[in-house]
């Protein structure tokens, strides 16, 4: 064991491991990491967690304000808060991850494409995205969803494709600076191939930024989710999200307020961890940068 | 400069015209039309609204004939709205969204550079961490939260102001704070890392060492420099309040651009749409070009010659 140790010792810590110990030690972003990591949880297993469903309307019953039943009261309806809520999540997060991913796909793709080959593919992709960058992308989102049905699928690829321009920028500028580094030209001149250098040497050098940046565009995404259900054209009823909710409860707010609560300080409480976790993350895996 | 100026608007029109043939194709790709009402139209007069509005000819022509209409400067008529042209509509609807956009704009930017100078005067103290505190409360309070709140708040329990519509000048107040909460919050934290970039280099701590007072410090050269990440996140802020006002003008009823726009969606008014998608492309594209001016002005490291 001692021996083992020492050895520990001698074969120092990888740059990963000093991101490890510092994030560690980042008390916010670690309460942040478990509360979405709880937050996570609850939502996949929300049908075990409730004895009610999202979609049970009890009208004998109607609103009702939270009791030791219904945790976070029931709607006009006599849906339970808690369910609705538990369910919103469902949907809330997996839009902001599924689309998220999407986006980082495009994006690193994109990037790193127009930054290694450079030249004029180069400064045309760049072109493109200024275009892009014109867009009224909430508007083109709108006009999606409102002529091709609410469907929760084409919404995770058109918020997802609405993302990836500033990830798309970041790579490239990260791939631009690294295949000018010494050890690349290095790796060239020994004959290592194209999509090797790309593979072995570029893009894990890349990880970070992308890592941070993904962190900083699942919130994002939540909250356009959140604002597409808000105008009704995002998840549909009986179905719930958290903008969905929310809308609910702007109408119902001088009657049931408790209806517009609790969905917003579940919905708060994850765009703020989620803040925190990305600003923790920066911290940890790029101590020097102060990027906004 | 001068000269700058005309190639960056020269250079829109490639922007506007990719624009206008996504949103043109893209419209028309989807299923349904502007003419499908609930209530059955006789065949001969939707043959006949078919040929007014140019929608019998085959794609390509309509399309031809829609960029001719725009490079008159016309929009075309609305299909929805009989005996109004989508010029008149915009004219009508974008000075009330300007209204709040502009009032709400000045607001984040006023509260926002002001808590990050206070922020950043003692950085790591309590002075420090409270504004911060609150600009992170700020970035994840979206409009749809924050409105109805205040609305709870200053129009039904203090009743200071009316809870929606578009009739006093009073009007304007909340959906103007709605809509700037979140990028007061931006501001202060991109002025309050600007400044302490800056805080670190020599000439700042030059001046300190010639006994120059640390206000006048603060006003002739942290300032200055401290600004430009707020400069250049203008640009995007304005085209957000843009299209963040389509929540705000629904929740507080006002009868703007972007309530308009998500009407003209729903009932598949072509014109009109995309009217308003060209439109706001153009504002985008401009206030992106005052920017990059503004920089020019502020940034002597930065030049366009």
């Amino acid at each position: 064991m001692n021996n083992n140790e020492a050895l520990a010792n001698e074969m120092g810590r990888s740059l990963w491991q000093d991101a490890l110990q510092r994030i560690r030690k980042n008390k916010v972003a670690m309460a942040s990491f478990w509360y979405l990591l709880f937050q996570g949880t609850v939502a996949i297993l929300a049908p075990f967690l409730t004895r009610f469903g999202y979609e049970t309307t009890d009208l004998l019953l109607g609103a009702t304000a939270p009791d030791w039943v219904h945790l976070f009261g029931t709607d006009d309806l006599g849906r339970d808060m808690f369910t609705r809520v538990l369910y919103g999540a469902r949907v809330s997060l997996m839009v902001g991850i599924l689309a998220t991913l999407v986006s980082v796909g495009i994006g690193v793709t994109y990037g790193a494409v127009s930054g290694y080959t450079g030249g004029r593919v180069d400064a045309l992709m760049m072109r493109g995205l200024e275009i892009l960058y014109a867009m009224p992308f909430t508007f083109f989102v709108i006009i999606l969803m409102v002529l091709f049905g609410r469907n929760i699928y084409l919404m995770f690829i058109a918020l997802g494709a609405v993302q990836w321009l500033t990830m798309a920028r970041i790579v490239r500028g990260q791939v631009v600076s690294l295949k000018t580094m010494e050890y690349v030209t290095a790796a060239r001149a020994m004959g290592v191939r194209n999509h090797a250098i790309i593979f072995r040497h570029i893009l894990p050098n890349v990880i970070s930024p992308v890592i941070i940046y993904t962190t900083l565009t699942i919130p994002g995404v939540i909250l356009e989710e959140a604002f597409l259900s808000f105008l009704g054209l995002g998840v549909q009823e009986p179905m719930s999200s958290w903008g969905t909710l929310i809308a609910d409860g702007v109408t119902a707010l001088e009657t049931y307020p408790w209806m517009i609560v609790y969905p917003c300080i579940t919905l708060m409480l994850t765009l703020v961890a989620l803040n925190f976790l990305g600003d923790g993350l920066r911290e940890a895996l790029d101590p020097k940068s102060n990027w906004e | 400069m001068l000269l700058y100026i005309c190639k960056r608007i020269l250079g829109m029109i490639p922007v506007l015209w990719v624009i206008v043939t996504l949103t043109f194709f893209l419209i028309r790709l989807a299923p349904g039309g502007p003419f499908d009402q609930e209530k059955h139209i006789p065949p001969e007069i939707l043959e006949n609204l078919e040929a007014k509005y140019h929608m019998n000819e085959p794609l390509y022509m309509q399309y031809v004939h829609y960029l001719g209409m725009l490079a008159r400067g016309d929009l075309g008529p609305s299909f929805r709205y009989e005996n109004r042209t989508v010029n008149e509509i915009i004219f009508e609807t974008f000075p009330v969204s300007a209204q709040v956009g502009g009032l709400g704009l000045l607001y984040a930017l006023v509260i926002g550079v002001c808590a990050g100078l206070f922020a950043a005067s003692r950085p790591n103290t309590f002075r420090d961490y409270i504004p911060m505190f609150f600009s992170l409360i700020g970035t994840c309070l979206p409009s749809f939260v924050i409105g109805p709140l205040l609305m709870l708040l200053f129009a039904v329990k203090l009743q200071w102001v009316s809870v929606s519509g578009w009739e006093k000048p009073t009007d304007v107040i909340l959906p103007a704070i709605t809509l700037g909460t979140m990028y007061a919050a931006y501001f202060a934290r991109l002025t309050r890392g600007g400044i302490l970039d800056l805080i670190r280099q020599d000439f700042i701590r030059t001046a300190h060492a010639k006994g120059v007072r640390g206000w006048v410090i603060m006003l002739r050269h942290t300032l200055k420099g401290g600004l430009l990440p707020s400069v250049s996140f203008l640009g995007p802020a304005a085209a957000a309040m843009l299209t963040g006002s389509l929540v705000v003008e629904t929740i507080f009823n006002i009868p703007g651009l972007g309530r308009f726009f998500v009407q003209s969606a729903l009932n598949r008014d072509y014109t009109l749409v995309m009217g308003c998608v060209l439109f706001v492309a153009v504002l985008i594209v401009l206030m992106n070009l005052l920017v990059d001016i503004a920089y020019a002005l502020l940034d002597p490291r930065v030049s366009y010659e």
